[in-house]
């Protein structure tokens, strides 16, 4: 019994230790629109779908890349751009060392858009993630979340995956 | 319009509850689905629910799966190329060029069968190409599609061009037959040895293209022994190469992707082990010879069947999009037709020039008979294929050479591949042509 109660802690502190940024608040809804990864490794395990995949709504990807780096300024560097292309405005910006946050508006958008990235250079993995956030705003009948969500994955693929230095990237 | 249509091949695989440890549940049914949207004929692939549970058994998946074959009455109505799979057990795959690559393998092994029926009664070389012509998987290829097209005449023009007996369309027939009905009696000798033949190439063929999607769909690899690939290195170094290549920072590999190939090849291993083993276990030394034969012709038109997979067999289709499959066109010499090659593949896989080494390799690595010459090896139109696609991706120097896939391919391709990389002379027409089998 008191394995399973010690287990049972363990377990909640995991969860709730990986939810981190992530958290919900009671009345936010998150919408996972991309999830791109990338790994030094080819670890044998789950593998997932082929070809197409819509358990995120936009795309979920692996993907191998030997010689990892922080790209976190490339990571920026496309929220930027993807929201000068779409005419969506950066609300907040945070840049720490292998984290970037990125909130992000859209007009006609309900709620805001969140971009996530990390990279554990010592693990050899790094993780893009692009939500949309919503707090209870009533969707408009025009506006669709995911309209010029598609043309920011292969910005966010080829930043993940950057082989070059980010530091040489443009600003 | 023509209209969609659900051409059955509904399996439900109600799997056990054991899975290995390392692995994450596996779903309790997997469903394959094969989609047309025309109405022209699939009997090769109709016919591959036993061919599908050869597999399952050979393959050393759970025993406790059960096998249910239904078709749902439900078309398939997304347009889409090659298969597709999701971890939830579905696995859907496009008919139209699973059949036409069966049909082209069939006709090839009543081909292979004519040659093999021939030289057993010592008749010479130079007589059975006589007697029966010359074929390789591109021709067989053309004839299939003729035939698809109902344009006889064109199938009765390949015939006579490439000197082909009148009887092989017969024996054609009567491999199927004997691939639908399990007590059919051939008239035909040969079609004792073309369906052998037949069996063996469609279930290698299908053995890499739903082992690789029985990955996805079972979210995970249920063989755990690594294959001959794995344990000499060859799939890390290939994929390493990619991976480090010029388009890895745009074109990444998915991690999903490499996994499922190396899932793929491992059934493909088992399954050719099977056949093989099959083979040994037979007392009698002529009987075991000739039954060799058959698996030796059999894996190697499922290589041929592999690359066509691969490279070639979505051209022209509906929902083909030249532009996202990265093809070219390429010609070698100017004696030899144009070919249209997939030099990329899909996006995050890798280089079709890439799998279908690992899968030469993985059927080289294993000899059917004591006879050194009987090694698998790319070679005729697959050969031509594989030396394209390597042209079109921009791996050759501009006279057409490249020492460095000389040295790394060397041992899988035909000698005049490897002469032909080296030096950049090639020659295209037989006899002499650099991609013939023997030389």
């Amino acid at each position: 019994m008191k394995i399973i109660t010690v287990n049972f802690l363990l377990l909640c502190t995991a969860v709730l230790a990986q939810q981190g940024s992530k958290k919900e608040t009671p009345n936010e809804q998150r919408v996972g629109l991309i999830e791109l990864e990338a790994s030094t490794r080819i670890a044998e395990g789950p593998i997932g779908e082929g070809s197409y995949d819509d358990s995120f709504q936009i795309k979920r990807a692996r993907y191998y890349v030997p010689d990892l780096m922080d790209c976190s300024d490339r990571i920026a560097n496309a929220a930027k751009q993807w929201a000068d292309k779409q005419g969506a405005t950066i609300v907040k910006s945070e840049r720490e060392s292998r984290r970037v946050l990125v909130h992000l508006v859209k007009p006609k958008i309900p709620g805001y858009y969140e971009l996530l990235y990390r990279v554990d250079l010592a693990k050899g993995s790094a993780q893009v993630t692009f939500f949309q956030i919503l707090k209870g705003v009533p969707i408009a009948p025009d506006a669709d979340p995911k309209s010029g969500v598609a043309d920011l994955v292969p910005l966010l693929k080829e930043a993940l995956t950057c082989v070059q230095p980010s530091s040489s990237s443009s600003h | 319009m023509r209209a969609a249509l659900l051409v059955l091949l509904t399996l439900s695989l109600v799997a056990g509850a054991a899975t290995a440890q390392d692995r994450p549940a596996s779903p309790k049914s997997v469903t394959l689905s094969l989609c047309a949207t025309d109405v022209t004929s699939h009997n090769w692939s109709e016919d591959l629910l036993s061919t599908i549970q050869e597999i399952l058994r050979v393959g050393k998946y759970p025993k406790e799966l059960e096998v249910v074959f239904s078709s749902k009455g439900d078309p398939c109505r997304d347009v889409f190329v090659g298969c597709r799979a999701k971890p939830n057990g579905q696995v859907f795959c496009d008919e139209q060029s699973i059949n036409r690559i069966l049909q082209a393998s069939a006709w090839l092994a009543a081909h292979d069968a004519q040659q093999l029926i021939r030289l057993h009664q010592r008749i010479p070389l130079k007589q059975v190409l006589e007697e029966v012509g010359e074929m390789d998987f591109y021709a067989a290829l053309q004839i299939t599609d003729a035939i698809n097209d109902n344009d006889s005449a064109k199938v009765n023009r390949l015939i006579k061009s490439y000197r082909l007996s009148r009887d092989l369309k017969d024996l054609v027939t009567e491999v199927q037959k004997g691939d639908t009905d399990p007590n059919y009696n051939p008239s035909d000798p040969a079609a004792w040895i073309a369906g052998p033949i037949y069996v063996v190439a469609s279930s290698e063929f299908v053995a890499l293209v739903v082992g690789h999607e029985l990955a996805h769909a079972m979210g995970g690899c249920h063989l755990s022994a690594a294959s001959s690939v794995e344990r000499s290195g060859w799939f890390e170094k290939l994929v390493s190469m990619q991976a480090r290549g010029a388009d890895a920072a745009s074109k990444p590999l998915l991690i999903d992707e490499i996994l499922a190939d190396k899932c793929a090849l491992r059934v493909l291993e088992q399954v050719d082990a099977g056949w093989v083993g099959l083979e040994d276990s037979i007392s009698d030394p002529l009987d075991r010879s000739a039954a060799k034969m058959k698996t030796h012709a059999g894996r190697w038109i499922a290589l041929d069947a592999y690359a066509e997979f691969l490279t070639n067999s979505f051209s022209g289709r509906t929902g083909y999009d030249p532009e996202r499959h990265h093809s070219g066109l390429y010609q070698l010499g100017p004696d030899l037709e144009l070919m249209a090659v997939d030099a990329e593949g899909a996006e995050g896989y890798l280089y079709p020039a890439l799998r279908l080494a690992l899968v030469a390799m993985t059927l080289h690595e294993r000899q059917v008979s004591d006879d050194p010459r009987h090694k698998i090896v790319l070679c005729e139109s697959t050969a031509r294929e594989f030396v394209a696609m390597l042209h079109v991706a921009g791996h050759l120097q501009e006279d057409n050479k490249s020492p460095e896939f000389a040295d790394l391919f060397g041992a899988i391709v035909a000698p005049g591949v490897v002469v032909g990389l080296r030096t950049g002379v090639w020659h295209n027409q037989n006899p002499g042509s650099s991609y013939a089998c023997d030389q």
